[in-house]
């Protein structure tokens, strides 16, 4: 008999195990890395290269999180009668290690619940998407030390049984017929597998023909694509050109600059190519075209270390404005971009001008600029 | 057939040393960072309660609701399925599962109410049903080589 265990096995888990302790894992630093990038931190400055960090790291999450599902619902079905194990415990310290698994089940189970949600703008909660989130990777992720250091022992006793008795323990042998352990894992595998499959188009190009289960096409939309706040939803679809003005100035600037989007236009213009990266995962390369704000910062007299912050028309206080380092403010690429594929921006993209600076989340390009605050 | 040599009896429970309470020590002080941060900006009683409402809650839901009906589900086919088409159909029924799990939201449209066209732009009951017939496709292929090889 070679190697035909039972899918519910210590090898099993011990696998899985290991598989979503490497998920879990670059979920929770790509994660960080969103969050400081949104929510800045003394210790961190936003820093704008290599200019698709953000995209790849935010589309490496969502992708993870999405092949996560499969992998955690078939640990789950693997250790489910474990659940029902009597007595429940067999020592104080078995009861600690056992209290500990309901934060892991539970913190693990709502981050992919809320993170799906959130890439489908659904939040059925009293709270907001991203503390919550925030918190729950916390919490599972120190539910989960405890976990790996307390199944440490049998992870690597399942693993060296292979040698042996095909990896089996006496007891964990069933009658043929149905998925045994190597098609069972290779069952939530693939079935990861197909789950990225027809998702990764929203962040990879070439697959976005097959992102049939994506919520977002980087091809569909406005100019060829897509937008997560409408020009509609904060009542900014026509935007009076007479009365527009761009303002340059602050307390780190020697002048106020005042523009009409005329001089904005006659201003020297740069191009880069560079990503709009949602939080939502999905992402798009284009070609833009604006001002320097660095040119600007320099028109305003502003400090050599001046950093700066990008205000919004819309009223909305979420996401109104958003801060750029000295770093991200200098960067020759960070412009405020008036088109975008040799074409005046659409109102849903921002129009008159809207923020696009390398290595940065959407969220935080920010869109219909009417004032630079220097600092 | 030969009996296979018994194998070394693993250990059932895990041994709690040391390394365990550091862990443990360790691992609170972390979900606790979670948590602290949660509480101050959520300063009142009702948010709190909620996230460990939604925490224990879908774990309860996964625990008495949704493992339950798998193997329910699993029972049934296990069943009225032959043996040795089975497998195939086993793996089917896992892909098809979570791929519905996932498509859950798109199905019912959630994004509507934001009226932006670009979020959700498919037609997901025809997207969700295309990728569920390539899985049963494969499985159907499965079950056509295992059957060829025998």
């Amino acid at each position: 008999m070679n190697a035909v265990g039972t899918p519910r096995s210590e090898r099993t888990a011990a696998v899985l195990g290991i598989a979503l302790g490497v998920s879990f894992s670059v979920c929770f630093v790509t994660g960080l890395y969103s969050h400081v990038l949104q929510d800045p931190h003394g210790w961190f400055a936003a820093f704008p290269r290599p200019a698709g960090l953000f995209r790849f790291t935010q589309g490496l999450h969502i992708a993870t999180g999405l092949a996560t599902v499969p992998l955690l619902l078939a640990k789950l079905w693997v250790v489910f009668p474990k659940l029902f194990t009597w007595p429940p415990f067999e020592s104080f310290a078995h009861a600690v290690e056992r209290l500990m698994i309901l934060p892991l089940v539970g913190g693990s189970l709502f981050l992919l619940l809320s993170g799906v949600n959130n890439i489908n703008l659904s939040y059925p909660y009293a709270f907001s998407f991203r503390p919550a989130h925030y918190a729950a990777a916390w919490i599972t992720v120190g539910a989960l030390v405890v976990h790996i250091v307390a199944k440490f022992s049998i992870t690597r006793g399942a693993l060296a049984r292979r040698a042996a008795t095909g990896g089996v323990t006496e007891g964990e042998r069933i009658a043929p017929g149905g998925l045994n352990r190597r098609g069972f894992l290779a069952s939530a595998f693939g079935t990861a597998g197909i789950v990225t499959i027809f998702t990764l188009g929203q962040t990879v190009r070439p697959l976005s023909r097959l992102a049939l289960l994506a919520p977002r096409r980087p091809d569909t939309g406005p100019q060829g694509f897509p937008v997560n706040r409408t020009a509609a939803s904060v009542h900014l679809e026509h935007v009076d050109l007479t009365a527009y003005r761009l303002t340059v100035g602050g307390r780190g600037a020697r002048k106020t600059l005042e523009l009409t989007y005329d001089e904005l236009r006659a201003f020297e213009q740069h191009e880069a190519t560079l990503p709009i990266a949602c939080v939502e995962g999905w992402s798009a390369s284009r070609r833009w075209r604006g001002v320097r704000v660095r040119d600007l910062l320099m028109a305003a007299g502003a400090r050599p270390d001046a950093s700066a912050s990008v205000v919004s028309m819309q009223t909305s206080t979420l996401y109104r404005s958003s801060n750029l380092t000295h770093a991200v403010a200098h960067d020759p690429d960070t412009l405020l971009a008036l088109e975008v594929d040799g074409r005046i921006l659409h109102a849903d993209h921002g129009f008159p001008c809207r923020l696009i600076a390398p290595n940065r989340p959407g969220v935080e390009q920010t869109k219909w600029v009417t004032h630079v605050e220097v600092r | 057939m030969n009996a296979p040599a018994p194998a070394p009896a693993p250990p059932r429970a895990a041994k709690h040393g040391i390394g365990f309470w550091i862990a443990v020590v360790a691992g609170s002080a972390i979900a606790g960072y979670g948590v602290a941060g949660f509480l101050d900006r959520y300063p009142d009683l009702s948010h709190r309660i909620s996230l460990a409402r939604w925490i224990v809650g879908v774990d309860l839901t996964h625990d008495l609701v949704l493992a339950p009906t798998v193997v329910v589900i699993g029972l049934i086919v296990r069943r009225i399925v032959p043996a040795r088409a089975l497998a195939p159909v086993q793996f089917a029924m896992m892909a098809s599962g979570v791929v519905l799990l996932i498509a859950w939201r798109p199905l019912r449209a959630s994004a509507a109410y934001h009226h932006n066209p670009t979020a959700q732009p498919l037609n997901y009951a025809t997207a969700t049903l295309t990728v569920i017939a390539v899985i049963w496709a494969i499985a159907a292929t499965w079950f056509l080589l295992r059957r060829g090889r025998r």
